[in-house]
């Protein structure tokens, strides 16, 4: 336990650093609030993102991306379904940019490529599981919820609101991992090549 | 091995995911038997021969249901001036209890719209419920999403009390309303809407069919209503 929580610590200390390049910043918030607002229309149902791609002008298009933005953010009332995927986002975007860290940082031989393909198939698993996840299935509005209607006819929105609860819970277990994961593996690198420096000095 | 799991679990995943955003995407479609005939006329606004029927299945415990409603009746004037009494729109709500299966009182509710309907004043008693659930529950962060508490079970009083306060501006006879959800009058007609809607919507609910524009859920204000209507052809 003490090991795991000394691991945690050392990767947080890793996207610290990594985050100290100001790309790596830009790129966390752009995909942050990129998978912010996916998860946010998905909750909302299909009418927000049917009327973005309707005959709506451009003024109204933007105005329903302000307000969804704006919903991610509480904007009418933050409740813990909203922390949920403002959560969830996070952590995507925290473990896209430092999958893109590793791939730029580490050498290209083949164990390395070997591992940050595993490491995108993971992060991947994470944004797909935290997809399915969302909506409202309790009034039926979920991504899953249609399907599990034609498959479990009437019962199907009860189903699809049980397994959104476990799709959700299992984006945010994997999307920690796989940060706490990649945080550390930047914490090694950061250390071993301040050893570097100072070998050098 | 726990590489080829990975693997498959990513393909797996991501195609599911891919796939249930088009079939969603293509998913809310004018059903094939689509029928024009309003299933209950004191659930209307408009001229039935108006240029557009435009069809709400909702129920009065689903919030976001809610949502729209409160969207438009709080620019009632301007939006029965744009769409209602400009002869552009017939609106027609599909009063359901589909949710049943997540709020306890679903189907009281739906009782109380229909129970109302028989005596031509739905509308009041509709707002009156949904005004009184957004003072007492929604207010307060109470049955508005997935993840916040839910309205507990509620006494049938709960369901007069509305009915009482419309009592007092329009001709209903309380009386008559209570012996109507005492008895469950509306019940056979709610549970056959129910049925009917279920074919449609799927368990989604507010499910909307604005001419082409076929969609669900709702999470914006009147400007949003406006633009429902607008990709609706109105």
């Amino acid at each position: 336990m003490e090991r795991w929580v000394d691991e945690c610590k050392l990767a947080f200390d890793g996207v610290l650093q990594v985050l100290k390049n100001w790309r790596y910043v830009a790129l966390s918030v752009l995909l942050f609030l990129f998978f912010g607002m996916l998860l946010s229309f998905l909750n909302n149902g299909s009418t927000e993102l049917r009327l973005l791609f309707s005959n709506t002008s451009l003024g109204e298009k933007a105005s329903i991306m302000l307000t969804v933005l704006g919903q991610m953010f509480g904007a009418d009332g933050m409740s813990f379904s909203r922390i949920l995927t403002l959560v969830i986002a996070l952590f995507q975007a925290l473990a896209w940019s430092l999958l893109l860290f590793m791939i730029k940082a580490k050498k290209k031989n083949k164990a390395d490529k070997k591992r940050r393909l595993s490491e995108i198939e993971e992060a991947g698993v994470g944004a797909s599981l935290a997809l399915l996840g969302t909506g409202c299935s309790g009034c039926g509005v979920s991504l899953i919820a249609p399907i599990l209607g034609t498959i479990f006819s009437s019962s199907g929105h009860l189903i699809a609101s049980i397994t959104s609860w476990v799709f959700t819970l299992a984006a945010l277990i994997l999307s920690f991992f796989t940060v706490k994961k990649l945080g550390f593996d930047g914490y090694v690198i950061h250390a071993s090549e301040r050893r570097k420096y100072a070998r050098k000095d | 091995m726990r590489e080829k799991i990975k693997v498959i679990l990513f393909i797996t995943l991501s195609t599911l995911v891919v796939g249930l955003i088009i079939y969603n995407a293509s998913m809310p479609k004018k059903p094939a038997d689509f029928s024009k005939k309003a299933w209950h006329e004191a659930m209307t606004l408009g001229k039935a021969d108006a240029e557009n029927h435009f069809i709400v299945y909702t129920d009065i415990f689903c919030p976001y249901c809610d949502d729209f409603s409160r969207a438009w009746a709080e620019h009632e004037s301007e939006f029965k001036s744009d769409y209602i009494e400009s002869g552009k729109v017939y609106l027609e709500y599909r009063l359901t209890d589909i949710i049943s299966d997540h709020s306890p009182n679903a189907e009281r509710g739906g009782e109380g719209g229909y129970c109302a309907a028989t005596q031509g004043t739905f509308w009041e008693y509709y707002h009156e419920m949904l005004k009184k659930l957004q003072e007492d529950y929604h207010s307060k962060g109470i049955g508005v999403s997935k993840t916040s508490p839910k309205i507990p079970e509620l006494d049938d009083d709960y369901f007069v009390e509305p009915a009482r306060a419309v009592a007092e501006y329009a001709t209903l006879d309380v009386g008559k309303f209570e012996s109507c959800m005492k008895n469950h009058e509306a019940l056979p007609e709610l549970k056959q809407n129910t049925t009917k809607a279920s074919a449609v919507v799927n368990g989604s609910v507010p499910y909307f069919v604005f001419n082409d524009f076929v969609s669900s859920g709702f999470g914006g204000d009147y400007a949003t209503v406006k633009m429902m209507f607008k990709a609706g052809g109105v």
